[in-house]
């Protein structure tokens, strides 16, 4: 009985939150069109679309990493958080990372920072058949 | 690509025993350096931030690395070429290959997990778990190979306990508590392969190094002392002095007035503790200009190279002591005001090699015996180097 009324009010906050994550993607497209500084509550959801545009393509949709470094907390370990910001806005000589300087603001940068020393919402698995598709 | 599709001789003419894997972790590249003329053979770009050492095939042929991010990588050093990668975590402490070159095992961080792969194309055995018997979950700190065992050595970071994990096809089954019990619990074989026999310990186990014989296991335990751990009789048998924490690997041993020593550095305090490997006591506390990672020298040198690096004023400085005095009788600053570290030697001892640790660094070569620099290679921030020889010989200055 308990379990049961648990399971809808978590099913209804589910939706809840569906909702505003979409109404939150819905405004920060509609900022970007008007070029208005997003809310506060939406930089969540800003910050996720800047890294699915500039930063997901070669450190992986999910941060774990693909032809650049993962982006968790775990493995960020010698880079401190001052090292990332300067990373990420001017660029690493010698590598394929790019510089975002002239592209994101400070503020979006910073963001971004905060997004990739934040733990992932759900552990990702890596278990024998993700070792095994990933061979080269 | 296949591994044995490649020709079967090095496409080179340096002596194939007596080079070099160098990483240089400043723009994530590893060279392959010819240790009698002290010229690259090979530069080429490695996945992001190698971690841990890159270990060799039985043979020396085969490099195999392993990234922070996971990614084991072999490399056919006679033909230069990459030959297959694999991810076998997200966050990866190290690597080791079995001394029958068949097997690699991989110490993860996470998840936490170890990992057992087939040398032939790194396509994967076994994915362990590594919890204890309450189901807690543990971080690999370290695996190694321990050759006249046959098996894996690895600690854990989260549980008091060491694993060993045989690849010998011959080895009696393990079981996980006593075979015949009164309390009518009688324990199971654990599933191979790799079955994990666990040292359950008294105190964690961080950083450690072995005795030449792969008998015991010497580290430091979180009450701050040093332990030694029997690993036939699978407990501790020993407290030894050492001030500190030692890095991972940092100790070397010698025969020392006839009876065999092992001394290491440590990460806290200016001192190298030297032990007698049959009483445990210590033999002496060489006072050095501060804390240090590593320990090196080669069975043909007479001196054991130390570096500082744990002491910002002095990490430029190695120290050399004569392994037959425990005096340190001189000091190296292979570039002054530049962190000096991780010296290897050559495959006849002659030279040692030496890493300044910036990116605009370098690797100075020293005549052993003179003590004077021979040649300076420029390197980015180059940290580890292995020689092929030391390494698949197990000689006693370095670690493996």
């Amino acid at each position: 009985m308990k379990s049961v009324s648990r399971n809808k009010l978590l099913s209804g906050l589910m939706i809840v939150l569906a909702g505003t994550a979409f109404s939150a993607s819905a405004a920060t497209d509609a900022a970007a069109v008007v070029s208005a500084a997003p809310a506060a509550a939406s930089l969540n959801t800003e910050v996720n679309t800047i890294y699915q545009a500039n930063c997901a393509s070669c450190h992986g949709a999910d941060r774990l990493g693909a032809t650049g470094p993962a982006l968790l907390p775990g493995n960020l370990e010698r880079l401190r958080r001052p090292a990332a910001i300067t990373t990420i806005t001017e660029g690493r000589i010698a590598t394929q990372m790019p510089a975002f300087g002239a592209t994101l603001s400070a503020q979006q940068i910073t963001a971004l920072a905060d997004l990739i020393y934040a733990p992932l919402a759900k552990t990702p698995a890596w278990g024998m058949d993700e070792i095994r598709a990933s061979r080269i | 690509m296949k591994a044995d599709s490649l020709p079967n001789k090095p496409v080179f003419k340096a002596d194939p025993l007596n080079l070099f894997v160098v990483v240089e972790i400043g723009d994530h590249h590893a060279t392959i350096l010819d240790g009698d003329k002290f010229e690259a053979i090979t530069r080429f770009p490695t996945r992001y931030a190698l971690h841990g050492g890159p270990k060799f095939s039985p043979d020396g042929r085969y490099v195999y690395f392993a990234s922070r991010d996971g990614w084991i990588a072999k490399y056919d050093i006679w033909n230069l070429k990459l030959v297959a990668e694999i991810r076998a975590g997200i966050n990866t402490r190290n690597l080791a290959v079995s001394s029958d070159g068949r097997f690699a095992m991989v110490a993860n961080y996470f998840p936490n997990t170890l990992v057992a792969l087939d040398t032939r194309d790194l396509s994967p055995i076994r994915v362990i778990d590594v919890k204890d018997d309450n189901g807690k979950s543990s971080r690999v700190s370290a695996v190694y190979d321990a050759a006249p065992r046959n098996s894996f050595i690895a600690a854990l970071k989260d549980i008091p306990e060491v694993w060993e994990l045989s690849y010998d096809e011959n080895a009696p089954p393990v079981y996980a508590g006593l075979v015949h019990d009164y309390k009518m619990a009688e324990a199971l074989a654990v599933k191979g392969p790799f079955p994990p026999r666990r040292i359950k310990l008294d105190d964690f186990l961080d950083d450690f190094f072995f005795d030449p014989a792969y008998n015991h296991v010497i580290g430091s335990s979180r009450g701050g002392h040093g332990q030694v751990v029997n690993l036939n009789i699978g407990r501790k048998i020993a407290d030894v002095d050492l001030p500190g924490l030692p890095h991972l690997g940092s100790g070397i041993s010698w025969d020392y007035q006839g009876r065999p020593v092992m001394a290491s550095p440590n990460l806290k305090d200016g001192v190298v503790t030297v032990l007698d490997m049959k009483t445990w006591k210590t033999i002496k506390q060489i006072p050095t200009l501060g804390p240090g990672f590593f320990m090196r020298s080669h069975e043909k040198t007479p001196y054991a190279w130390v570096d500082v690096f744990n002491d910002p004023k002095n990490n430029d400085v190695i120290q050399i002591i004569d392994k037959k005095t425990l005096e340190v009788v001189k000091q190296l600053k292979p570039a002054p005001g530049k962190i000096a570290a991780h010296t290897e030697f050559t495959r006849n001892g002659k030279y040692a090699v030496v890493s300044v640790w910036e990116n605009k660094g370098e690797l100075v070569i020293y005549d052993a015996k003179t003590l004077e620099v021979v040649k300076r290679i420029p390197m980015n921030k180059p940290s580890g180097k292995y020689n092929v020889y030391n390494k698949i010989t197990r000689s006693e200055g370095t670690s493996h």
